[in-house]
């Protein structure tokens, strides 16, 4: 198979979604009719439910029934990766979100899955459909997915999971996803109702689940991307850790554990009793447990076959030399948005011409230059370019650099020359990439050259962060997609979302956008309205969008590297997990080097 | 006959060699100034302190002033030792982080000699429980390993230049308190400590007039080797994120910054290493020649 240039465009110049995309994307009229427009030999697509159908994507180059042509033997379909040993502690999502390795989620199948353009297609599910105002969803699963232990996958499963993730006893990392939509979720997870009241319940027999949500939620097929169950059963015999141990482990996925030998590596190899449809080539993929800092050393020598997030002078060293070159890939990650925020409740950003006097003083020319390179594009925004709604153009200017500007609002706010101004202290996540330090140490020089602001910068260990961050009065965080829906960015903002932030005209025109019936372009407007008031009250300065450079050696060779509908050539989000479609659409090819453990 | 007067007395004293009396801090001086290393030592240490307490005046710009389309530059020219990821001039950070790095060490060791040389002297002093209960507290904070202790306190009081003295002082204060209770101990069954007693001074008296000047030598000895030790600890907590806030410069913090860069901007690594290797270097010699100086005996 040919290689495919390693970046065929880059984000920024990646054109506006053009309206039949849109059209495709979001509306929610066909997502209704979504169950019933699924039909033998499609495979449903679309954002707001199945859509439009969609070539199933995978290895059709492929010979059938077997490896391709030009692909290693069996013995030599290895994928070796790299994960922090002090992330890893589950391999499930529904366990705990912060605390897998890089490659996990590969036990059992979600609902729907991710194509590499971002559609939705049908996983575990092989049709859905909603009723008439988008509140009770009723997903069909696939006859015949099998348990290693023998058991048959059923809507018990999906009940038992989601009920296991609203348990308050579990405390699980991501409820917040499923409170305010799930119904009973929040009530549940407070203690407040069983979770058995959850709205997430057996349907008409055991392969139909159904979802009753708070509101119309059109989005929620999409949303159902994170339904990776775990067994009912052994959740039963075992526990939830159950998948910790390869003795308890169970799987439906593709693979199951071999071997996880704490901080050195976890061994996955294919599960014979998978009776999906993921067609996969690898055999085996080890799991080395290795500090991010080291990454780039294993993949010099060869120790691993993938990398993502290179320091800014690997990326130099690779670029300089064109066989390495060749092995660079950019994706679009998960739309990720970094940002410096404010507690607007509190002094002196209580004052939005502080706000904005900060938001006019941050050279994003300079840092794309000197910093991002071509691991970020400027962010003048929240919703990044080629994610539904964005608007980076016609809010470019909003927050544009203009340090005068800057110097006279704050001023105006009573701090001329930022006299009387008090010190600062800029709250950073501890595990931040050089990116990320670069970013926040440019600023807080920015802030000091353009308005005489002196602020320290104060790292935070993550999970204090993210438990305290509501209460913190400047700091530095970032927000990726979960779902390929405005409702999903747009919606951390609302009242009583991540951020003290509150705007009623905001909270409005989101929970409308989210709920409408309105055809596509209408919606988009009302989610762009949104963003608008959010960009032009600034709760916060918008810094940048990742687009993450990966590694991939030249042996390593499949669909997965071929441009997308947007000519992006890249492993994309979300990356290799049954979730999406890396897993099926990447295999060893013959030329490459035997043995490798 | 002419009679011998006294007046040639000095000069017959001068003949046969005779001097006056010197003090020991003399002869401390003296064996001090003899060993090379712990000249070399002082040189380096006398540089260390006008490059970092006199780089507010110094240094070509302010710690601060960063010019980001200046950035990663090579050493050479407008900039003697390049500048960093977001154009900061590294000398200057260099510099500041120099400063950083003696004000620390000052200061976490002024901590611990108020925390370690009171308790030290209580132990040795009184004994009975006042030793029992200090002997076993040191033995508890011997029993976390320092760094360790170090970062946990840090995480719960947080990160910044106070905080980090702090931290670094009340974890490294055990040597000072066992060395002193070591001397007094030794010195509290003199002679003249017994006739002291006798003679109705308080234990107070006792400590600060008889004991406490003849403990010195020692104690400064570990005070000396002491601030480079501080000094790493600062560097290796700022290595991991979790010492000095930027953009105060620090030494470690700046190695640490510069792992992702190092392959092809090499000068990021190279100079604040080779800062903190000499003011390692420096304060060991010193601190090796005061021990020789002070007390001869243990060489």
């Amino acid at each position: 198979m040919t290689r495919q240039p390693a970046l065929k465009r880059h984000i920024d110049t990646m054109p506006p979604r053009d309206a039949a995309f849109f059209r495709q994307q979001f509306s929610r009229r066909d997502a209704l009719r979504a169950g019933s427009a699924v039909g033998a030999g499609f495979a449903a697509a679309g954002v707001f439910g199945a859509l439009a159908p969609t070539a199933v994507v995978g290895r059709s180059s492929l010979q059938d029934g077997g490896l391709p042509e030009d692909a290693a033997p069996p013995e030599n379909q290895v994928l070796r990766v790299a994960s922090d040993p002090t992330i890893a502690r589950v391999l499930d999502f529904y366990e705990q979100v912060y605390e897998r390795p890089g490659l996990a989620d590969i036990f059992s199948m979600p609902l729907v899955r991710l194509t590499k353009n971002f559609e939705i297609v049908p996983g575990a599910a092989s049709e859905w459909s909603g009723n008439d105002d988008g509140t009770v969803w009723t997903f069909t699963l696939k006859q015949g997915l099998m348990w290693s232990d023998g058991n048959e996958v059923t809507a018990n499963d999906y009940v038992r999971t989601f009920q296991y993730a609203a348990d308050p006893e579990h405390a699980w990392d991501f409820a917040w996803f499923w409170s305010g939509n799930i119904l009973n979720f929040t009530e549940a997870f407070a203690g407040d109702v069983p979770v058995e009241e959850i709205g997430v319940r057996m349907g008409a027999n055991d392969y139909e689940v159904v979802f009753e949500t708070v509101a119309p939620a059109p989005y929620l097929p999409a949303k159902l991307l994170y339904s990776q169950p775990l067994s009912a059963a052994a959740l039963d015999e075992y526990g939830p850790l159950y998948n910790t141990n390869p003795d308890t482990h169970v799987s439906s996925g593709p693979f199951k554990l071999e071997e996880w030998v704490r901080d050195q590596q976890i061994v996955y190899t294919r599960n014979e009793a998978y009776t999906g449809d993921m067609d996969v080539a690898l055999q085996r993929i080890i799991v080395k447990m290795a500090s991010p800092a080291t990454l780039f050393t294993l993949y010099e020598a060869d120790q691993i076959d993938y990398m993502e997030g290179p320091a800014p002078a690997e990326l130099q060293i690779m670029e300089a030399d064109p066989d390495l070159a060749a092995q660079l890939y950019q994706g679009v990650g998960d739309f990720a948005c970094l940002y410096f925020f404010f507690d607007v409740t509190t002094a002196p950003f209580d004052d939005i011409l502080v706000r904005q006097a900060f938001s006019h003083v941050i050279d994003r020319d300079a840092m794309q230059q000197q910093i991002w390179g071509r691991q970020a594009v400027a962010a003048p925004s929240f919703l990044a370019p080629g994610f539904p709604a964005s608007d980076t153009e016609g809010l470019g200017d909003v927050q544009a650099f203009d340090p005068e500007l800057g110097r006279e609002l704050l001023a105006e706010a009573g701090y001329p020359d930022g006299e009387g101004f008090p010190d600062l202290t800029l709250t950073f996540r501890g595990g931040g990439t050089p990116l990320e330090e670069a970013t926040v140490q440019a600023y807080v020089a920015m802030l000091n050259e353009h308005l005489s602001i002196n602020a320290d910068i104060q790292t935070m260990d993550r999970q204090s962060f993210y438990d305290d961050m509501s209460s913190i009065l400047f700091g530095w965080v970032s927000y990726g997609m979960d779902f390929f829906d405005p409702s999903n960015m747009l919606g951390v903002w609302q009242s009583g979302g991540r951020h003290p932030w509150s705007n009623e005209e905001f909270d409005a025109l989101v929970e409308e956008g989210s709920t409408s019936l309105a055809e596509a372009d209408e919606r988009i407007a009302i989610f762009q309205n949104a963003e608008r008031i959010l960009v032009e009250d600034v709760p916060a300065v918008w810094a940048y969008f990742v687009t993450p450079i990966q590694f991939v050696k030249p042996y390593l060779i499949g669909p997965a590297l071929e441009p997308d509908n947007n000519d992006i050539a890249a492993v994309h989000w979300p990356g290799f997990a049954t979730t999406g479609h890396a897993l099926e659409e990447l295999y060893v090819s013959a030329d490459a080097p035997t043995g490798r453990e | 006959m002419a009679i011998t007067t006294t007046s040639s007395l000095p000069n017959a004293e001068a003949r046969l060699g005779v001097q006056e009396p010197r003090s020991a801090m003399h002869y401390a001086l003296r064996r001090f100034r003899r060993q090379r290393l712990a000249m070399v030592g002082l040189v380096i240490v006398t540089f260390l302190l006008i490059l970092g307490f006199g780089a507010p005046l110094l240094a070509p710009t302010d710690y601060r002033e960063a010019s980001l389309m200046d950035a990663n530059r090579f050493p050479g020219g407008e900039f003697p030792l390049g500048t960093d990821t977001i154009g900061h001039d590294f000398l200057t950070r260099v510099m500041f982080g120099i400063r950083t790095s003696l004000m620390v060490g000052f200061a976490a060791v002024a901590v611990a000699c108020l925390v370690g040389i009171p308790l030290g002297m209580a132990a040795g002093l009184r004994g009975g429980w006042t030793d029992f209960a200090v002997m076993r507290i040191i033995e508890i904070m011997t029993a976390f390993p320092g760094l360790l202790f170090a970062i946990f306190l840090v995480t719960v009081i947080g990160s910044g230049i106070g905080n980090i003295i702090f931290v670094i002082g009340v974890t490294s204060w055990l040597t000072l308190a066992r060395l002193m209770r070591a001397q007094l101990l030794t010195l509290r069954e003199q002679d003249y400590v017994s006739a002291a007693r006798s003679m109705g001074a308080t234990d107070l008296n006792i400590a600060v007039r008889h004991l406490l000047p003849n403990a010195v030598a020692p104690v400064i000895v570990a005070i000396t080797l002491a601030i480079p030790t501080a000094i790493f600890a600062e560097a290796g907590l700022s290595y991991l994120g979790i010492g000095i806030n930027e953009p105060t410069p620090s030494l470690g913090k700046m190695v640490s910054d510069s792992a992702p860069y190092i392959r092809i901007y090499w000068h990021l690594g190279l100079f604040p290493t080779l800062a903190i290797a000499l003011i390692m270097l420096g304060f060991s010699f010193v601190g090796d020649g005061l021990r020789d100086a002070l007390d001869p005996r243990q060489n």
